[in-house]
């Protein structure tokens, strides 16, 4: 009981982590329609920019995090200005493939800039475990489960109450309707990319401390987005959360109890066994005409 | 009169591709020779290619799964079972084919993103079982030992006479495509690329054209496979990555997706440049993914859409 | 006798029923279309019109019901079958394959009428020649029918609004449909043009050709339908000839009882 305590609060750390990412990637996608293909690259940068924050600068945690989510709003902004801003209104697979792009630039500008070998990320807790509830849980494990769960509070409180909120949501569902209502539409897209940046920042900054940082851990991470939003339903924003808090409990689960060996394809085995049996997810829009 | 000129400078022009093409090995160094038929070899897999996402506009990212299974379908009955070349060779074709019906008819039925992520998932799935399933694949060490095509007494197993193996190939596989793109089958592609929908409404079985032109990219691709596996005689499952494809998505944009010219083109593009930019070395990939960006801004149509548009610009300047 | 009486019914649904969720679109629809007529299916916005003619011809499966054509149903068919089978439409907004030239698109619609696979295709066999030959001589037919041969070489997404509208009905056309569907074809035409278009669809019939035809234009539809048929929140509620239509209370009161809708006549 202990054991399978110990792995639920993992693998839900985890898929609270996962879940962070594949909310921005759905809120980019509801916005223009469009796979970023870097996804997983902006939570690279992000972790890295959290090393950088403190071991060069020395800051402590909250203001590291800080800075790095200042940092990620600035990078978001800019990549969007640069990459998407210039190819709206073309068409999907144009920009797709200019996201595709994206990742190599940013896995190899990475690469050249911070080198190939991983740099680990100081952590800034205990690493004895604590006892809740019975269950041996590391304090980064909580911390992890109590920052994502204040932050998609905090994404809730601002998509469903505020006007920027609502004004996100127009413009997702109808585009020149937004526009004609008065909605700056190219101000609220650029808002959803920086948004996006800072959900990815805050996912790296979590990853960041429980594996090694390196250029490559992009590809994996956009795996998990990919899989958690299938599962959660395409498009959906709270089955992007959904589908990312179960991906990350049924991983561990299936590592712990079969085997470690199945872990990496198994994202990739659920993203296919769904797309092709029940292709709509949990919450999720048509995906495929009738048979 | 006019028009007379007109084909004889192109006839002219062909001649002397021609020429460049067939003399092309024996004027350059060994590298260059290897290179050529790794150029050729791509030229194969990209035309594939074309089928399903350039003329059939269906975003399929699991091209280079084809490519793989072709390779090790040919490398296997090679190794294993001493078959020779010119039976291993349509038994990989065959096998992929086989594959791209399996996996087309439930695939796809998804649009769009769900299709690339989906093939995606199908390409690392294959990846993993050829890196894994020792048993039979050998893992990550890969097949060693492939034998070289025969044909009697002779034995292509030297970079130049394989290069015109590859080239022989490279003709029929563009004679093929060329024929069913101008005819019937071409214009029905095209018309499911253009509005589903509409060419559904119009009578045309849209599923039966998308799985069929994902089958024919998938036979290419198992051309281009056991190819690749004869010309080097080893294959290992690195070759079969996400990274290799999304190479060959680029070699089919950059070049100019939906044209045969266009596949070719940067197939070959694609194979040289790595090598002619080997200067900038660890800058290389980095110059590449902006150069990818810069081309979505700018030419998103490839190199020979580009053509394509000056073309008309200047017809209609006259 | 009674044969005869249900084969010049040529599309008939039995209990039409559509939800959408927990939106019932159509319900319970009781429609009989006989040979050769033109029928007009008006409504106001959002009384399941295109719903209506989406389910006909396949594009989404009822909810309930049953849909024949020329007394066999077509229940579950896919819409190429339900094409082949011979019903034809045009669609509201306009779907012509863009990159492709005039002539082009038209021969598209040949294809469901012949036979030869991709291999003949790839081996050249006289017959797949003879059929090419075949396809592109009826394709340019049908263009200079509507005009349009002069352009068969341009691209389709170049024409002028009006005469893509023209691409797509001649594309309809060349299905050789028993039954052809148009979806708001006068949309954005004139009083000449709606009148020219009057023309073309009596010439459609008198092919012998039957028509359904979902309109707003009410100018149209009383000059040229033989009879009329009435939605309104995915219901029945009239059919008659039309000047039984025009004059009968329900309608009225579904058109005026509307906030914002007119009924142009």
């Amino acid at each position: 009981m202990q054991h399978l305590g110990q792995m639920l609060a993992n693998g839900l750390a985890m898929g609270c982590i996962y879940a962070l990412v594949a909310l921005g990637f759905v809120l980019v996608y509801r916005a223009v329609a469009v796979i970023n293909f870097a996804q997983g690259e902006f939570v690279m940068i992000s972790a890295f920019f959290g090393v950088m924050a403190a071991t060069l600068l020395r800051l402590p945690l909250a203001l590291s995090y800080f800075v790095v989510f200042l940092a990620m709003a600035a990078f978001g902004f800019i990549i969007q200005r640069l990459t998407y801003y210039p190819l709206r209104g073309k068409p999907h697979l144009t920009v797709v493939i200019c996201t595709v792009g994206l990742h190599i630039v940013l896995k190899n500008g990475a690469r050249l800039l911070w080198g190939p070998y991983p740099l680990s990320f100081p952590s800034f807790f205990r690493r004895e475990p604590m006892e809740v509830m019975g269950i041996l849980i590391v304090p980064q494990t909580l911390f992890i489960i109590g920052v994502t769960g204040s932050l998609f509070f905090l994404f809730y409180l601002f998509f469903k109450k505020t006007m920027m909120g609502y004004m996100m949501q127009a413009t997702a569902q109808d585009p020149e309707a937004a526009r004609l209502m008065g909605i700056r539409v190219d101000r609220i897209i650029a808002l959803t990319f920086v948004l996006n940046s800072l959900l990815a920042g805050a996912a790296g900054l979590l990853l960041g401390p429980i594996f090694l940082v390196t250029t490559d851990m992009g590809g994996a991470v956009l795996i998990k987005a990919f899989c958690a939003t299938i599962i959660g339903g395409f498009g959906s924003v709270p089955g992007a959360v959904v589908g990312g808090v179960f991906l990350g409990i049924v991983e561990i689960l299936a590592a712990g109890y079969v085997s470690t060996f199945f872990k990496d394809g198994l994202a990739f085995g659920v993203i296919i066994l769904i797309l092709l049996l029940a292709p709509q997810g949990i919450f999720g829009e048509k995906v495929a005409e009738r048979a | 009169m006019k028009d007379r000129m007109k084909s004889y400078s192109q006839a002219l022009w062909i001649s002397i591709g021609s020429m460049i093409i067939l003399l092309f090995p024996l004027i350059v160094s060994q590298y260059y020779q290897q290179l050529g038929c790794v150029a050729g070899v791509y030229a194969i897999l990209v035309l594939g290619y074309d089928f399903i996402l350039g003329r059939a506009g269906q975003f399929s990212l699991g091209h280079i799964a084809f490519f793989g299974i072709g390779a090790y379908t040919s490398a296997l009955l090679s190794v294993n079972w001493s078959v020779p070349f010119w039976l291993a060779l349509p038994a990989a074709a065959l096998a992929s084919s086989l594959f791209g019906l399996f996996i087309g008819v439930p695939v796809l039925r998804l649009r769009g993103p769900y299709l690339a992520i989906a093939t995606l998932g199908f390409a690392e799935i294959v990846r993993l079982i050829l890196s894994r399933w020792d048993r039979v694949t050998r893992g990550v060490d890969g097949i060693a030992g492939i034998k070289a095509p025969t044909i009697g007494p002779l034995i292509f197993d030297n970079t130049v006479s394989f290069y015109y193996i590859i080239l022989f190939f490279l003709v029929l596989m563009i004679f093929i495509a060329e024929r069913i793109h101008r005819g019937k089958y071409g214009r029905l592609l095209m018309a499911i690329r253009e509005n589903e929908l509409a060419a559904e409404v119009m009578g045309i079985d849209t599923s039966k054209g998308k799985i069929m032109a994902f089958v024919l990219s998938a036979l290419y691709a198992g051309v281009a496979g056991s190819l690749y596996a004869h010309l080097f005689s080893y294959i290992s499952p690195e070759t079969f990555d996400i990274e290799h494809a999304i190479v060959i998505l680029y070699m089919l944009i950059i070049g100019g997706s939906g044209s045969t010219a266009g596949a070719i083109l940067g197939a070959v593009l694609l194979t040289f440049l790595p090598e002619w930019l080997r200067f900038l070395k660890d800058y290389y990939l980095l110059l590449y993914g902006i150069g990818i960006i810069l081309m979505m801004i700018f030419m998103p149509y490839g190199i020979i859409g580009l053509i394509r548009q000056l073309r008309l610009q200047v017809f209609s300047n006259h | 006798m009674k044969e005869r009486t249900k084969l010049s019914i040529i599309l008939e649904t039995k209990n039409l029923t559509k939800y959408f969720g927990g939106l019932q679109a159509l319900r319970s629809i009781d429609f009989q279309v006989k040979k050769g007529e033109i029928r007009a299916l008006i409504g106001p916005n959002g009384a399941g019109k295109t719903t209506f003619l989406n389910v006909l011809t396949g594009l989404y499966p009822p909810s309930g019901g049953d849909v024949q054509l020329k007394g066999v149903s077509i229940l579950g068919l896919k819409p190429h079958s339900i094409t082949q089978r011979g019903i034809a439409r045009t669609f509201q907004a306009i779907r012509l394959f863009g990159e492709m030239s005039v002539l082009e698109n038209v021969m598209i619609a040949h294809h469901c009428r012949t036979k030869e696979g991709i291999l003949s295709t790839l081996l050249r066999t006289e017959a797949s020649k003879k059929e090419e030959k075949m396809i592109q001589e009826r394709a340019l037919e049908t263009l200079k029918a509507v005009g349009l041969d002069e352009k068969k070489g341009q691209v389709a997404k170049s024409l002028p609004y009006g005469e893509q509208r023209l691409l797509e009905m001649a594309r309809a056309l060349s299905t050789e449909p028993d039954l052809i569907l148009l979806d708001e074809p006068s949309a954005g035409m004139n009083r000449k043009e709606a009148t020219w278009l009057m023309e073309r669809i009596e010439n459609i019939r008198t092919q012998g050709i039957t028509i359904i035809l979902v309109e707003h234009n009410m100018r149209l539809v009383m000059n040229i339908s033989h009879r009329v048929t009435v939605l309104d929140f995915g219901e029945k509620i009239a059919e008659g000839t039309p000047e039984e239509i025009k004059n009968n209370s329900k309608v009225i009161e579904a058109y005026l009882g509307k906030k914002g809708d007119h009924a142009r006549t």
